[in-house]
C-alpha cells in the first residue's frame, strides 16, 4: 500500500512497526511530551522535595500508550516524580472519586489532563466543585484545550489553568495563525468550530502538501506514491510553518514532524498564551 | 514569386504560428490531478478537537484547489505542470472500523496521500 499517511495525533510505539515508515504524525508521544514538560515544572517549582505529576486520562489504549516504564523512569533521573496513570471512563460525566484519589492518596502537585475538550471542561466543573483548583497545577494535554473548555466548564475554571501543546495560539501575531483564520473565516462550515484546535489541521495540511510538491518534483506524477511522499518528508529543513510550530526539521526514522512543546496559561478570557519556550522532546518511543 | 503568392504564404505561416500556439497553450493549461483522502473525525467521542482539525485540513487543500491548485517541474520532461488535488474525505466518527473503511476507499479512488484527524 504505498499511500503517505498524516495524522493530527501524537505518535505511539504502534506505529513505528509498520515498515516502510509511511505515517507521520504531527506531535510527539505522551511520554516524550511529557519529558519536555519538565523542564518547565523544575523551572517553577520551588519546594524543597520532588514534584509529583498525576494523570488523568479516559480510559483507552490511546492513553495507556502514554504509561511507558521509559517515562517514569527518565523523568526520576530528571528529578520529577510521574505517578501511575488514574483512567476514568470515556463517558463519564463525575470525576470526583479519582480526583479526591490523585489528590487525597498520591498528593499530587501537577495533575496532566489527557482527556478531550469536552471531557476537561467537565473535569475542571468537578475540581472547583471538590474544592481542588488551588491545591494542583493543572495541565491539559495537547489537544485537551479549546474553546469548549471555558464553555463547559466557566471561565472562572479555567483561569490559570496550564496546557501543554504544539501548535500556536490564536493570540499570537504569526503569518501561520492569520492564514489559518483566513481560511477559518473563509470556509465557515455551518457551526463555530473552536479556532485553537483548526490549526492542526491547516498545519498538518501544510506539511503534506509540501511533501507532496517536493515528491511531484522528485519523481514526477507517474511515480507518485507514499514512498516518494514520505521521502519528501525526511528531506524537510527548516521548512517554515508560518509559526504555527518551530520550523520543521526530521530527523530520519523520527516520525513526529514536531518535536517540542510548549507551556500555555489560560487568561481569565480563557485564552491560552504561551508562558514558556518550546521546550524539545526527546525520541524515545520507535528507537 | 509572385506578389499574392508571398502574401498567401507568409498568411499561412502566420495562422500555423497562431495554431501552435493555442495548442501549446492548451496543453500547458493541462491540470493534473492527485488524490488525497481526508479521513475526518467531524462525530463521535473525541469530536470537540478532532472536529475543528479535520476542517482544519479540508480548508487547506479546498484553498489550495480555489488558487487554481499548484505547479511543479516534471523531473523527466522538464515542463511545469499544474495540479489540483482531488479531494475525497469521510467522517470516521471515532471508529477503527468506519477509518478502515474510509481509507480503503479512498486508496480505491485513487489517494496517495491521507490525513487522519
Amino acid at each position: 500500500m504505498d499511500v503517505a499517511h498524516f495524522s493530527t495525533g501524537n505518535v505511539t510505539q504502534l506505529l513505528y512497526k509498520f515498515k516502510p515508515l509511511l505515517v507521520f504524525a504531527n506531535t510527539p508521544g505522551d511520554a516524550e511530551r511529557l519529558i519536555g514538560t519538565i523542564t518547565y515544572i523544575k523551572k517553577v517549582w520551588r519546594e524543597n522535595r520532588t514534584p509529583k505529576v498525576g494523570t488523568l486520562a479516559y480510559e483507552a489504549s490511546t492513553s495507556r500508550q502514554g504509561e511507558d516504564p521509559r517515562l517514569f523512569a527518565m523523568a526520576k533521573e530528571k528529578g520529577v516524580e510521574f505517578l501511575p496513570f488514574d483512567y476514568f471512563p470515556f463517558t463519564a460525566t463525575d470525576f470526583s472519586t479519582e480526583l479526591r484519589r490523585i489528590h487525597e492518596e498520591k498528593k499530587a502537585d501537577f495533575v496532566w489532563l489527557r482527556g478531550q475538550p469536552a471531557q476537561v471542561g467537565a473535569i475542571m466543573k468537578d475540581v472547583v466543585r471538590l474544592g481542588l483548583k488551588d491545591k494542583m497545577k493543572w495541565i491539559a494535554c495537547y489537544f485537551g484545550y479549546n474553546e469548549i473548555v471555558p464553555q463547559i466548564a466557566g471561565l472562572e475554571a479555567v483561569n490559570g489553568m496550564l496546557a501543554e501543546w504544539n501548535f500556536s495560539s490564536d493570540v499570537e501575531d504569526l503569518r501561520g495563525v492569520k492564514f489559518s483564520r483566513e481560511l477559518y473565516t473563509r470556509y465557515k462550515r455551518g457551526a463555530e468550530s473552536p479556532f485553537l484546535s483548526y490549526q492542526s489541521g491547516t498545519h498538518l495540511g501544510t506539511v503534506a502538501h509540501e511533501a507532496t510538491r517536493r515528491a511531484l518534483e522528485k519523481v514526477g506524477i507517474k511515480k507518485l506514491g507514499g514512498r516518494a511522499i514520505a521521502d519528501a518528508v525526511w528531506s524537510l529543513e527548516n521548512f517554515d510553518v508560518g509559526g504555527l510550530t518551530p520550523p520543521i526539521t526530521m530527523e530520519q526514522g523520527n516520525i513526529s514532524l514536531v518535536r517540542s512543546v510548549r507551556i500555555g496559561q489560560v487568561d481569565k478570557e480563557g485564552k491560552l498564551r504561551p508562558i514558556s519556550d518550546w521546550m524539545p522532546t526527546p525520541w524515545i518511543l520507535g528507537r | 514569386m509572385e506578389g499574392w503568392k508571398k502574401g498567401f504564404i507568409a498568411l499561412l505561416a502566420g495562422i500555423s504560428m497562431i495554431a501552435l500556439s493555442a495548442g501549446l497553450s492548451a496543453a500547458a493549461e493541462k491540470v493534473e490531478q492527485v488524490g488525497v483522502g481526508l479521513n475526518m473525525e467531524l462525530t463521535g467521542a473525541g469530536a470537540s478537537s478532532t472536529l475543528p482539525a479535520s476542517y482544519g485540513f479540508m480548508d487547506y487543500y479546498t484553498h489550495i484547489n480555489d488558487q487554481g491548485g499548484f505547479t511543479y517541474t516534471d523531473p523527466v520532461d522538464k515542463k511545469v505542470h499544474r495540479v489540483k488535488y482531488k479531494i475525497i474525505w469521510a467522517d470516521n466518527g471515532f471508529s477503527v472500523a468506519r477509518s478502515m473503511t474510509n481509507v480503503k476507499r479512498f486508496i480505491d479512488e485513487g489517494a496517495k496521500v491521507i490525513l487522519t484527524a
